[in-house]
């Protein structure tokens, strides 16, 4: 089995198997191919130790589109040579979940933010997914957990503000205690919804979550992130 | 025993309206704005509550404004264009005879969202047509039409592909799911647009994505 035969298999197995199903043991090819492959392997392990509950799945939901980027980027390469040129077909600029606004360089490059959702109702859920997921399970006893991330050398504090907490600056500090100028913090949610939200750094500059894949005009000038959830 | 219970209602309403009044005073309470300009903030809110838009939709705008400082002048105008947006994403759902939509505010929301980021009506109106039925689907529908459109697909086919998904039984957790399969079609050498019309094909037939999956690839 080729190694990108066996992350479809992976792909298709592994949620069902989060979610409780019958074969929560990898299927033989997998385990056979994860077995001597070191990219592979791995992985399957990662999966099992989730699976065990050993570890808890808290996947930063910004990741599903960074990796989906990276597998367009590579996808694209591969099929410039294969197809000519990719989709769009309609020669329609693409959006890219990335908007670094000119001030943000300011910030420290390679500046990012990461948004993670973690459901928990009782006990911990946790599926990856991305700040621009849905959830469909019951409001009522969901408390909904939402990790925020922002890396930003150069700032001396970091909020996150939005519709949840009535844009109150102080609601939401973002921390960075061990000084690496990764800010990060933790909400909680009461109910499912559509929020916006920005970033606030020290107390003063307003910028988009880089990472959100949908942001919609503030009406004072910029523009704000949406989280669905 | 009918007239208490009508009487029950007027004060719950009575109450409702009050706890509203009494967020947006105390939200414009944290701004130095002049009682003329609050006059008019609320005077606005007041009218378009008269239009059928509650004042809890518009309370995070009003906060917005505040947080960010902003002149009286432009937070009014940041209402009423939120006001406007909120309108035409009404009407586009009651046109689509998925009314239901506006009853579930996310939904709502997010259909004005998907239209201030640029999607057109008709690709709203063809996501909500679909979850006139089943609409706790259509903002994981939208969030699929986000990643097809994301990836690249142009927004017509994914608005097809998303709206067959609403109405397919897949469950709504799987939805991104079609994403993948579009990445391994291409990954084995079938093209954007025949992966496209094979998922269409199969759709109708499957109940989950592992059926999907066999029937498409």
């Amino acid at each position: 089995m080729e190694c990108s035969t066996w992350q479809e298999e992976f792909q298709i197995w592994l949620p069902e198997a989060l979610e409780g199903g019958s074969q929560t043991a990898p299927p033989a090819e997998l385990a056979e191919h994860a077995r001597s492959c070191p990219a592979c392997g791995p992985r399957l392990e990662a999966a099992r130790l989730i699976l065990e509950g050993s570890v808890e799945p808290t996947a930063p939901a910004g990741l599903a589109d960074r990796i989906m980027t990276r597998v367009h980027e590579r996808a694209d390469e591969r099929d410039r040579d294969r197809f000519g040129a990719g989709p769009p077909a309609d020669g329609r600029t693409r959006r890219r979940a990335v908007r670094r606004p000119a001030w943000f360089v300011a910030i420290g490059a390679g500046a990012a933010a990461m948004v993670a959702v973690i459901f928990a109702a009782g006990m911990l859920v946790g599926r990856a997914t991305n700040s621009d997921a849905t959830a469909s399970r019951a409001e009522a006893a969901e408390v909904i957990r939402v990790e925020f991330r922002l890396v930003a050398p150069d700032a001396r504090g970091v909020a996150v503000v939005g519709d949840w907490n009535g844009w109150d600056a102080d609601a939401d500090r973002l921390a960075d205690p061990d000084g690496d100028g990764v800010w990060e913090g933790t909400v909680v949610l009461r109910r499912a919804g559509e929020y916006e939200y920005q970033f606030l750094i020290d107390d003063e500059r307003w910028m988009p979550d880089p990472e959100s894949p949908l942001t919609v005009d503030d009406g004072y000038g910029g523009r704000n992130s949406i989280l669905n959830i | 025993m009918r007239s208490v219970a009508v009487l029950a209602g007027l004060i719950l309403l009575l109450a409702t309206a009050g706890a509203g009044a009494q967020d947006l005073d105390s939200v414009l309470a944290r701004a130095s704005y002049s009682q003329p300009e609050r006059a008019a903030i609320r005077r606005r809110i007041e009218l378009a509550e008269a239009r059928g838009i509650d004042p809890e939709l518009l309370l995070p705008r009003v906060a917005e404004g505040v947080a960010k400082r902003a002149p009286a002048e432009l937070l009014e105008e940041a209402v009423a264009s939120e006001i406007t947006r909120l309108e035409a994403a009404r009407d586009l759902i009651v046109e689509s005879d998925a009314a239901g939509l506006v009853a579930d505010r996310p939904s709502w929301l997010r259909a004005a969202n998907l239209l201030d980021a640029g999607f057109r009506s008709e690709t709203v109106r063809r996501l909500a047509r679909a979850s006139a039925d089943r609409i706790e689907a259509f903002r994981p529908g939208s969030l699929l039409l986000t990643l097809l459109t994301e990836w690249g697909l142009d927004e017509t086919a994914a608005a097809t592909l998303a709206a067959a998904t609403i109405d397919s039984r897949l469950a709504t957790e799987e939805f991104p799911g079609l994403l993948d399969l579009l990445i391994a079609g291409r990954a084995r050498r079938i093209t954007p647009a025949d992966m496209t019309r094979r998922l269409l094909d199969a759709l109708p037939h499957v109940r989950n994505l592992r059926g999907l999956r066999r029937a498409v690839l």
